[in-house]
């Protein structure tokens, strides 16, 4: 049997199954649903199939209110996205796991979702491969920025191939900064244009964009990863149990000061950019404000520490369900890549 | 950002010129506005509401709650005077209690607003606008926007002196029933309406009537 839920390309034998079954019973710590736990072995017949409904319910935290989370009507807008979508890899040596959920907020209101994400291989030409993944969040108050969200991530994706030579070339200088606002700067004038082909004000399009570049074959361990965004979303290393900010001055979670000022098409100049060296152990994050925010309650955050620091490694279903928790009060759309080295 | 939460403070007038059709709409009115607003996670989760009616005194009939954790909002009852007065002091306190809770709970806190509701003139003529003044000072930090509505007896300069930002007359083109349900409508619509609403740099703001049928719009008192 393969295991659907939790686990990549991992054969389950019957006895892990009850040994799976058992460390459930025992310890519900590492919040995953446990449908594995009691799926048939074999091919189920008519008998064997559930009839009850077993999925668990997304973790709560704070009492959220009894209507939170309503699906209500389809979104009714020029391009509306699915509610939630899922994407990952499993490359040599790199394991990515990404999902983009709607918010609450928007769910009741029959809005779309805002945040877009984007995942990609890209090479240079002497055939050094990185993983560029990327999370964007349109703003709220611009009922078009769904499109500008995923405008930034795909014209990313074009901007940085055009001038990937470039940036490995200076990958460790300081001038990579320089280098990658100009990419950034041309993402921004990819979707000025884009609006304003289409008769449409740019800011229409204002999004935030956040992303990583990382080398798929780290040296002596050490994995160089290059994080630049424009914005108020987020980068963390689950390192030693903790999360860690990426850009100083951002505790995880804390009130970002600059939030909700820098946006593109209009201000690639304020792009921020870093260079780290991820440990094998290390789990990169990128994500909104969707998921940084509510990390701000410890429960969350310890939550998502165990659920992502430990072996197995996610599934694409049970990543979107660990993503999905309700938290009183934060009804933000919901994105997150996360990149495990192994 | 931390979460944001805008505070609401219905202030109602029974005294005993309320007794009949204008408080039964009222008391009619409030389950309505319980329901739309208790049962929108969206809405419920960002802002809160407390009610506070006065006649020669005030008292707290429901304190400032999330009204998706409130089971019914007490009735009012008509009966005695008119004091401004006791209703200024008493929703100061209670702003000052509130905010520090609300800020210590994690939360932002938007200015709150009071909507206050009257159908006569005051009593303690002498005294009131020294209490409003206590309330409205500029220097104290969480000072309320205030939109004053007057129907009845109550007159358009003491409505335009009581609000900080519109009042609203009653102009006799509804029954006192009827426009008592609208100055209610509205009040739930500003409540939804500023709770589900985004500003550019991703915060909400108060959204205010503008025109209220039954009423005519009279702007603000400029100290």
């Amino acid at each position: 049997m393969i295991k659907g839920v939790s686990g990549r390309k991992h054969i389950v034998t019957d006895s892990e199954v009850a040994e799976t079954a058992d460390a459930t019973d025992e310890s519900s710590a590492t919040a995953s649903p446990d449908l594995e736990a009691e799926a048939p072995a074999d091919v189920a017949t008519d008998s064997e199939i559930q009839t009850g409904t077993s999925f668990p319910a997304p973790l709560h935290y704070g009492a959220p209110h009894p209507n939170m989370g309503e699906l209500r009507g389809l979104p009714n807008v020029f391009q509306a996205v699915p509610d939630i979508i899922v994407d990952g890899a499993d490359l040599t040596g790199l394991t990515v796991r990404a999902a983009s959920l709607r918010g609450d907020d928007h769910r009741w209101y029959g809005e779309t979702r805002q945040d877009s994400m984007g995942l990609s291989v890209v090479g240079d030409s002497a055939g050094i491969q990185l993983l560029l993944a990327c999370v964007a969040d349109g703003i709220g108050s611009e009922p078009l920025s769904h499109l500008g969200s995923a405008l930034a991530c795909r014209y990313l994706k074009v901007e940085i191939e055009a001038s990937l030579d470039e940036i490995l070339g200076h990958r460790n200088s300081p001038q990579i900064t320089l280098i990658i606002q100009r990419v950034i700067a041309r993402v921004g004038k990819r979707m000025a244009h884009h609006a304003e082909e289409r008769g449409m004000d740019p800011k229409r399009l204002s999004t935030t964009l956040t992303a990583a570049l990382v080398d798929m074959a780290p040296a002596d361990g050490a994995r160089y990863t290059l994080l630049f965004g424009v914005g108020d979303s987020s980068a963390l290393v689950l390192t030693g149990g903790r999360f860690d900010p990426v850009w100083a001055g951002e505790a995880a979670g804390d009130t970002i000061s600059d939030s909700g000022t820098a946006a593109l098409p209009g201000q690639a100049g304020a792009a921020r950019v870093i260079v780290r060296e991820l440990a094998a152990n290390d789990v990169l994050v990128i994500c909104t404000d969707g998921l940084i925010n509510p990390m701000k309650n410890q429960d969350v955050s310890a939550q998502l520490a165990t659920s992502w620091a430990g072996e197995p490694i996610p599934g694409l279903v049970e990543f979107a369900w660990q993503l999905g928790f309700r938290a009183k009060s934060y009804g933000d759309d919901r994105t997150a890549v996360c990149v495990w080295g192994r | 950002m931390s979460q944001q939460v805008l505070p609401f403070y219905l202030v109602c007038d029974e005294s005993s010129s309320m007794q009949g059709m204008p408080i039964d709409a009222i008391n009619k009115s409030l389950p309505e506005l319980h329901q739309e607003i208790g049962g929108n996670p969206v809405v419920a989760d960002k802002t809160r509401f407390a009610l506070i009616s006065f006649n020669h005194a005030a008292q707290v009939l429901l304190p400032l709650s999330d009204l998706s954790n409130v089971t019914s909002v007490p009735a009012l009852t008509a009966a005695g005077g008119t004091n401004y007065s006791a209703a200024f002091d008493l929703v100061r306190d209670l702003i000052t209690q509130d905010v520090a809770q609300l800020k210590k709970d994690g939360h932002q806190v938007l200015r709150p607003t009071i909507f206050f509701l009257t159908d006569g003139q005051p009593n303690d003529t002498s005294e009131w606008p020294a209490a409003h003044q206590r309330l409205t000072d500029a220097g104290w930090a969480p000072h309320p926007n205030i939109l004053a509505f007057g129907f009845g007896q109550a007159d358009a300069t003491t409505i335009q002196q009581v609000a900080t930002i519109r009042g609203f007359i009653a102009d006799g083109t509804l029954s006192p029933a009827q426009a008592l349900q609208e100055f209610a409508q509205s009040l739930t619509r500003s409540i939804v309406r500023s709770g589900s609403s985004l500003d550019a740099t991703g915060g909400m703001s108060l959204a205010m009537p503008d025109k209220v049928p039954g009423f005519t719009t009279v702007p603000a008192d400029v100290i």
